[in-house]
């Protein structure tokens, strides 16, 4: 009984040091999270105020705000810089790249999870390399082999490679959360008579649902950040997402610092606005696929 | 039997799809390297001549391939550890929700979700050696002497490039670091308080081991994209100046792209890959023999 | 039991299948028959607003005049361009017509990988021999082939912002000791003396092309690169490169962080008057006329090297418009080049971009500042053999070589890297490039 006690009031006397220790700890705390706060977001508002700004405005007077609010900084970049297009582009790719993503690796992962597939390990083998190597080992022959398929500096040059590129990381992610399920499910569905397909769409897929959110974020992400594939693959001007766009746009326009301020701010707007809305389901999505796969 | 067949069947059918896509635009061109970089083909004539071990050979003798290997080395052991410590100490920071979590969380993150492009165009401007605020800022603390074009300089170039990556870095690790945390068991760490352990024990000896697995999962993630690190270099130096940012990553599309040696790129590329795939795997087993 | 389970095969199979028709379906052919319409993809350099709007009119009164071929035109900035036309030119569906610069390192690249059709047959078809001065076309040749119709010829040189120079009480300096001199005056004026800018790198090509010329004299050099007679590791060519890469650089007369600024920030110093001097190349005459509308300047060779041959201006090739191997519309393409080099539009190109053509133009026509006049009139007499001028160099110099000016150069601006270190890489680089830059059979 002593001892019981005893170890009770420890326990309680550790328990206030701790919360005294937070609170001399707390300051400190609240300025190296401040510190990094401002960090992270003086360059986004610096580049924000800037797209006010005329140009020589931004380097005469960098943090302060606007003299006057050039909004049409934002008309101009949004014209001559044809981010219409770009994000227009970006939009398709990212679509289509998500949505296959989602769709083949789902029914791949549910496959290598749940049902007898033969040749099973050696196919995970396989996917796992994809996951491994990186995107430099194929780029070289797969350019050539899109130039022969006729396939180059059209959509498809992203998207597809897009797809393929993708899919290791879908498959093991979808296979995770397959395998996470209890079986007896799919069992029973099946001992009521329904087929593989309605096994897998009535009973499987809407249980599949947190993995699949985190699948389309995780994917959304990727895509919309790809660089170095559209930069090899579809150079033309019409054909080029916002990530490679810009790249040019910022060539042509390197000394009209207004410009490039307010055309750095449209490629940004997209993304962030999208993160800040669904800020939660996104910082999920990238854990559960990030820890998960 | 017929049962299990046609269960394997549909299985088959499932995988199908993905499995093709992947040959094709994966697999295939993955095996090709290896023929690629046995050859001397500069991307146009018809026939590609074998090489044998040429190309390897060449690269072994290549300064330029030293200095590159000897810059990714470089972004590996500090893009991998900065963020790592930056991230876990933000995590730590803010585990258990205290107040303004939301905003800090938010904030934190946010850098990861821009274009590369547009972290190469922001930070370019703040290294900037004419309006950059980099400069205007050490000139207004008094190390006016510390400013320079920090993006021009050989000495600081890599530095400079690497710091924004690891601004834009961060964030993901901290988030993954934070979820990680929600698992760590407050029990065990009182109990640890209790036992006398000062806060840098509990840290080490209680919370480390059990984000052991999450910690993996970051560090060989951050090994492997030191590696291959491409597009933030590719943007804010294309390997200038005077190489000093060159990785074998931009060698590989310099050598491919503009100089016309597809093989001894495609060498390159396999290099690179050998190296980051050895790496990680290393890096696990030497885990795995640590915790086992 | 039903074989129900193929409907997810059947499923699959179609996203398959569609992603694979649709792709077949993108690349539409044209072929040049007479009257069916034609795109030709056209990619140049002109981004500057001024010379782009000038640019566009012209592609436009080509359309004008043949209804059947529209030309869609995409302007990339030139750094960019060298990184990318390799891959667009290959890609099979890239650019019809591109504008790049001229030279083994540059057109030699894309003619030795065949990315690039010989103009050849063309230039007996349409004359072009007899219109394009023999100097321009040896300069868009590779292996004796004619690949581009070089559009401009450089003048390099420097700018000298010659109403600042008089308010200060500034004289011009003729030698580099006086370089030297005036660089300290001017920065204690508080004026930057030259607006070097060299993050893209391709800018030191052009200082080492005038003091390499400057010391060794035309004759030297032409030796050197059409005969490879001569080194780029002897003593004068090291003093050339010490005059500007460690003199000139210790003397202060650029900043320290040249390698940090790009080109178009480097030429806003000297747009805005915080520079003094800006040695650059003629093809930015049309910007200066526009961004400097109240200073009065003059275009001078750099200043004369101890021991040198003398001053003198620096020409080459600079871009050339080429057509694509694999486009599907050579014959629409060599019409389009044959009106961009036909005798109205070339007096076009001089009058309103101020672009030396190496073709027969009126020069007393042309209305130009007296700034563009003076570059007008140097040209258009070494064109025509009356003035001794020097080559610029990388438009002569195998990859390799350019490669290594590119990075040497910031090496020694940063102070890591010596002349004769730099001088012996050069000699090495261009060795290792004549030897593998003849094309084999």
């Amino acid at each position: 009984m002593a001892t019981i006690a005893g170890a009770g009031a420890r326990r309680a006397a550790a328990r206030r040091a701790w919360r005294a220790n937070d609170l001399v700890g707390g300051t400190a705390k609240y300025a190296v999270l401040i510190f990094f706060l401002v960090i992270f977001l003086v360059p986004l508002i610096w580049i924000l105020l800037s797209a006010f700004k005329e140009s020589a405005e931004i380097t005469r007077n960098p943090f302060g705000l606007p003299e006057v609010w050039r909004w049409e900084n934002f008309a101009e970049a949004w014209q001559v810089g044809r981010f219409g297009r770009f994000l227009g582009n970006s939009v398709l790719y990212t679509g289509a790249i998500v949505g296959g993503v989602v769709v083949l690796s789902t029914c791949a992962g549910y496959a290598l999870a749940l049902l007898p597939l033969p040749g099973r390990d050696g196919l995970l083998v396989l996917f796992l390399l994809g996951l491994m190597v990186p995107f430099q080992s194929f780029m070289i022959p797969l350019y050539y082999l899109l130039r022969d398929l006729k396939l180059l500096e059209t959509y498809w040059a992203f998207i597809l490679p897009g797809i393929a590129f993708r899919l290791p990381f879908g498959i093991f992610l979808m296979r995770g959360f397959f395998r996470s399920l209890p079986s007896e499910l799919a069992d029973a569905a099946r001992v009521d008579g329904a087929n593989e397909w309605q096994t897998f769409r009535q009973v499987i897929l809407p249980l599949a649902t947190p993995g699949l959110a985190a699948q389309v974020i995780f994917q959304f992400v990727w895509a919309w950040r790809e660089f170095l594939m559209p930069l090899v693959f579809v150079q033309t001007e019409a054909l080029r997402p916002v990530s490679t766009g810009i790249m040019f746009f910022f060539g042509r326009f390197t000394s009209q610092r207004d410009l490039i301020a307010a055309g750095v701010t449209i490629a940004m707007i997209p993304m962030v606005v999208i993160y800040l809305l669904l800020q939660r389901r996104f910082i999920e999505g990238i854990t559960a696929g990030a820890l998960k796969s | 039997m017929t049962a299990s067949w046609q269960r394997s069947r549909a299985a088959v059918f499932f995988v199908l799809p993905a499995l093709a896509l992947y040959l094709v635009f994966m697999v295939w061109p993955f095996l090709q390297s290896f023929w690629f970089a046995t050859t001397d083909w500069n991307g146009a004539t018809a026939t590609k001549t074998y090489v044998g071990l040429a190309n390897f050979s060449e690269l072994l003798r290549d300064d330029l391939f030293w200095l590159a290997l000897r810059n990714n080395l470089t972004w590996v052991v500090i893009g991998t550890v900065a963020p790592l410590v930056i991230g876990m100490t933000l995590a730590m920071l803010l585990w258990g929700r205290p107040r303004g979590f939301t905003l800090f969380r938010t904030v934190f993150f946010l850098p990861y979700v821009l274009l590369t492009v547009v972290i190469g165009i922001i930070w370019g401007w703040i290294y900037n050696p004419i309006f950059g605020i980099l400069n205007k800022w050490l000139d207004g603390i008094g190390l006016d002497q510390v400013s320079r074009g920090w993006l021009g300089d050989p000495d600081t170039a890599l530095l400079a490039v690497l710091l924004a990556a690891i601004w834009a870095e961060v964030g993901f690790v901290f988030v993954i670091l934070l979820a990680g945390l929600q698992n760590v068991s407050r029990d065990l760490l009182e109990a640890a308080t209790i036992d006398g352990a000062n806060g840098w024990r509990r840290f080490k000896d209680v919370t480390v081991p059990q984000l052991a697995n999450v910690l993996n999962v970051i560090t060989a993630l951050l090994l492997i994209g030191g590696f291959n690190v491409f597009d933030i270099i590719f943007v804010m130096t294309s390997g200038g100046p005077a190489n000093a940012t060159e990785t074998m990553a931009t060698m590989t599309f310099d050598q491919a792209f503009t100089q016309n040696r597809v093989g001894y790129a495609s060498a390159i590329s396999l290099v690179m890959t050998a190296i980051s795939l050895v790496a990680s795997v290393v890096f696990l087993r030497l885990r795995e023999r640590g915790e086992g | 039991m039903s074989v129900r389970p193929s409907r997810a095969a059947v499923l699959a199979a179609i996203v398959v299948f569609s992603l694979m028709l649709g792709g077949a379906l993108v690349p539409s052919v044209s072929r040049a028959q007479d009257g069916e319409p034609i795109e030709l993809l056209v990619w140049d350099q002109f981004t500057e607003p001024a010379e782009s709007e000038i640019v566009e009119q012209i592609y436009a009164s080509f359309s004008e005049q043949n209804p059947n071929i529209t030309i869609r035109r995409e302007a990339i900035q030139n750094e960019q361009l060298r990184q990318t036309v390799r891959t667009a030119l290959a890609s099979g569906t890239g650019p019809d017509v591109i504008f790049y610069d001229a030279g083994p390192g540059y057109l030699g690249v894309l003619a030795d990988a065949g990315l690039v059709t010989s103009l050849e047959p063309f230039a007996q078809e349409y004359g072009w021999t007899e219109r394009i001065a023999e100097s321009a076309r040896l300069g868009a040749s590779y292996d004796g082939q004619l690949y581009g119709m070089p559009l401009q010829v450089d003048l390099i040189g420097v700018y000298v912002n010659r109403t600042l120079m008089d308010q200060e009480g500034l004289a011009t300096p003729t030698t580099l000791e006086e370089v030297l001199t005036f660089c300290q005056e001017a920065t204690d004026k508080g004026y930057l003396p030259f607006a070097f800018a060299n993050q893209e790198g391709w800018q030191s090509f052009h200082q080492f092309a005038m003091t390499a010329n400057n010391m060794v004299g035309p004759e030297a050099m032409e030796q050197l690169l059409f005969e490879n007679q001569g080194r780029w590791d002897s003593p004068e060519m090291v003093a050339a490169i010490d005059a500007f890469f460690v003199d000139m650089r210790d003397a202060g007369c650029f900043s320290p962080d040249a390698n940090g600024i790009n080109y178009d920030d480097g030429n806003a110093i000297f747009y805005g008057g915080q520079a003094l001097l800006h040695a650059t190349g003629n093809w930015l005459i049309g910007e200066i006329t526009d961004n400097m509308p109240d200073y009065e300047l003059e275009f001078v060779p750099f200043p004369a090297l101890d021991g040198g041959a003398g001053r003198f201006f620096d020409t080459g090739v600079g871009s050339a418009y080429m057509i694509s191997a694999s486009s599907p519309n050579q014959e629409a393409a060599a019409q389009f080049l044959d009106y961009l080099f036909s005798p109205p539009v070339v007096q076009r190109w001089v009058d309103e971009a101020n672009f030396v053509v190496p073709a027969e133009f009126d020069l007393e026509a042309v209305e130009a500042t007296p700034l563009q006049r003076s570059v007008l009139e140097e040209l258009a007499s070494s064109i025509a053999g009356e003035e001794r001028l020097g080559y610029n160099i990388d438009v002569l110099a195998p990859p390799a070589f350019n490669d290594m000016m590119q990075n040497g150069f910031q090496a020694m601006l940063a102070g890591d890297k010596t002349a004769e270190e730099q001088a012996a890489d050069l000699q090495a680089a261009w060795e290792e490039g004549m030897s593998s830059g003849t094309p084999t059979s």
